[in-house]
């Protein structure tokens, strides 16, 4: 029996019982509730070491050329789609005056933006860009920092 | 000061107590919310959370039309005597009689809930006593999400919270309830009379209800349809810890005259101790689960949870060592039954049936093994093995189970229990309010006619989907 108590009467009485009014589980048998606070160290260590533990799997990836291969060979022909684009646009002023209707709604699956897509499937334009912005950032922090 | 506004003040301590634990407890529903809301699907997001709203009008306005009659009117039957209600004899004296007035005092139509100066607690009790009927049906409400309709669910959550879990209540979180008269019963924080209710009952729903599209292989073998925003999960799970707070010292029995804090089973305890286990108990449960799941994030959260549901019958007696290893037991098993569960066909979206339905019955049963010999009226039995298990048996298979799997059975043949595989795929969210839960997803539909693009009311397959 984990309980310290036998009678309703010792129960309620606890202030005066031997317990001296504690009421949890094995009061009247201490060395139980210590070796359960030794389990429960024991617990806590085996998690901290379990924290150490990478659970997670790294996903494999393809070490072979084949994906490479075929983002290069997809990048440059979305290259060559541009170009070809881009001789065949209508002049510059219906251009202007397509952007400039209020109406106007853009979609995402627009046919003429689809080869950005494939540069950025292949990271093409994207170090390029990234150099471009930070030399321009750094242009203008060497200008705030001049003005100060 | 006197007697008179001394008396008064005691009676106001009481009615302030539950007043402000039930309004605490409604953090446990904003969490549901936002748990369930995050556990979802994206296209699913708005009628999940709507879902839980409604729990609140279903079981709110239900419990008191007859939820609350059924707690006071049921503890006798059927050992000990009949369903007390207007039939009852007006001058019935003895247990019957105590039995009575209670009942006169829990119609709807009765004074004692209206406005009332002569009883400042009856109305305090329904308040807190309707928050555990919506978190039981808040319990069921996660395990169905996003193939369920909405109607069905209403049934159900009427069904499950403002009857089932009550009579379960009357019997055995009751002082005149048999389990405790005749066995011995011991359940300080409902864990089968409440979570071991319904996470079964939400098991029995499950196997009429089926899968989600998706959900297993043409093989049988389960996939993971991962929540839309585990974050908000999450910050659920936390909201339900803060109101389990509340719903746990709303547990604690302190009336006008007493000299201590009681159980509802008239034995002293202290609210103290209260905070002492639960916080073990959630600490413990976030342990466990995270060594046993190897770390999985909604498994991790979801232990603090089923560490202190796997305490919760016995919180008021444990000692702290104790706790901490029955809420690291609990919680390190319930991923396992979660993933049996899964295994076996069923599809328990947020795992209600392992972290209620398993840690319920895994906390009425440890009081049978670790609370043993506690002595709780005269002519009444020990806390003991036997005497948890009938009424953990009755909880969870009569009252659970069968109740669930029963309803659930014939709403599926008369065709109302889910929704068509059309609104399925494409989303709750549209089949039932024509909107999304998040309009600035990519939403642009390319017309038929090609170049130009308008914003549409949006097909399925521009919802984005996990």
């Amino acid at each position: 029996m984990s309980s310290p108590f036998s009678t309703i009467e010792e129960f309620n009485n606890v202030l005066e019982g031997p317990t001296e009014g504690a009421i949890y589980t094995f009061a009247g048998s201490p060395m139980i509730n210590n070796l359960a606070l030794l389990a429960s160290v024991g617990i806590f260590i085996w998690f901290i070491v379990k924290t150490y533990r990478s659970h997670a799997k790294p996903s494999s990836f393809d070490k072979s050329m084949n994906t490479l291969s075929s983002f290069i060979v997809i990048g440059l022909l979305s290259l060559v789609a541009v170009a070809h684009r881009q001789q065949g646009q209508p002049p510059a002023e219906q251009v202007v005056a397509e952007n400039s209707a209020p109406t106007r709604m853009v979609s995402h699956s627009d046919t003429r933006r689809l080869p950005l897509g494939f540069l950025g499937a292949m990271n093409l334009g994207l170090p390029t860009f990234g150099f471009l912005k930070n030399r321009h950032k750094s242009r203008a922090y060497r200008r705030y920092r001049a003005r100060r | 000061m006197t007697p008179e506004s001394q008396e008064f003040l005691a009676t106001f301590v009481s009615e302030s107590y539950y007043y402000w634990a039930s309004v605490f407890m409604i953090l446990i529903h904003v969490g549901f919310l936002a748990y369930e809301g995050g556990a979802s699907r994206a296209k699913n997001v708005l009628a999940t959370m709507v879902k839980n709203l409604l729990t609140l009008s279903i079981i709110g306005l239900t419990f008191f039309f007859f939820g609350w009659w059924v707690y006071n009117a049921f503890p006798l039957f059927p050992l000990q005597g009949g369903i007390v209600g207007p039939w009852t004899d007006p001058n019935a004296e003895g247990v019957v009689g105590e039995v009575l007035a209670l009942v006169q005092a829990s119609y709807p139509w009765s004074p004692a809930l209206g406005p009332n100066v002569a009883d400042n607690l009856t109305g305090v009790f329904w308040f807190a006593f309707s928050l555990f009927a919506m978190t039981t049906a808040s319990i069921l409400s996660g395990a169905v999400i996003e193939r369920i309709k909405v109607g069905a669910y209403a049934v159900l959550a009427v069904v499950l919270g403002s009857f089932t879990w009550v009579v379960a209540a009357a019997w055995g979180w009751n002082p005149y309830g048999w389990f405790l008269t005749q066995f011995g019963y011991h359940d300080f924080g409902c864990s089968a009379v409440l979570h071991g209710v319904a996470g079964f009952f939400a098991l029995g729903v499950l196997i009429n209800l089926g899968p989600r599209i998706g959900k297993f292989d043409g093989m049988g073998k389960p996939r993971a349809i991962l929540p839309h925003n585990l974050p908000l999960t999450m910050v659920g799970l936390m909201l339900i810890f803060v109101g389990f707070y509340a719903f746990l010292a709303a547990c604690v029995i302190f009336l006008p005259g007493q000299t201590g804090e009681i159980t509802i089973y008239g034995t002293p305890m202290t609210l103290a101790s209260i905070g002492v286990n639960t916080t073990l108990a959630l600490c413990s449960g976030i342990v466990g689960a995270y060594i046993s799941s190897k770390a999985d994030p909604f498994y991790t959260i979801s232990g603090g949870l089923a560490g202190i549901i796997s305490v919760g019958a016995g919180l008021d007696l444990y000692s702290p060592a104790i706790v901490i290893l029955i809420a690291f037991i609990g919680a390190y098993t319930m991923p396992f039954v979660g993933n049996a569960v899964e295994n076996a066909g069923i599809d328990d979206a947020v795992g209600a049936f392992a972290v209620h339905g398993y840690c319920g019955v895994i906390g009425a049963m440890a009081v049978g093994v670790m609370a043993t010999g506690y002595p709780q009226g005269d002519g009444i039995p020990l806390t003991g093995f036997i005497g948890q298990l009938v009424g953990t048996l009755v909880c969870t298979i009569l009252l659970g189970f069968i109740p669930g799997y029963g309803v659930s059975f014939v709403l599926k043949q008369l065709g109302m229990l889910r929704i068509s595989p059309e609104e399925e795929i494409a989303g709750l969210d549209l089949s039932e309010f024509s909107m999304v839960g998040y309009p600035e997803y990519p939403i642009l539909a390319e017309e038929t006619n090609g170049r130009k693009a308008t914003a549409v009311a949006v097909p399925e397959t521009s919802i984005p989907t996990m």
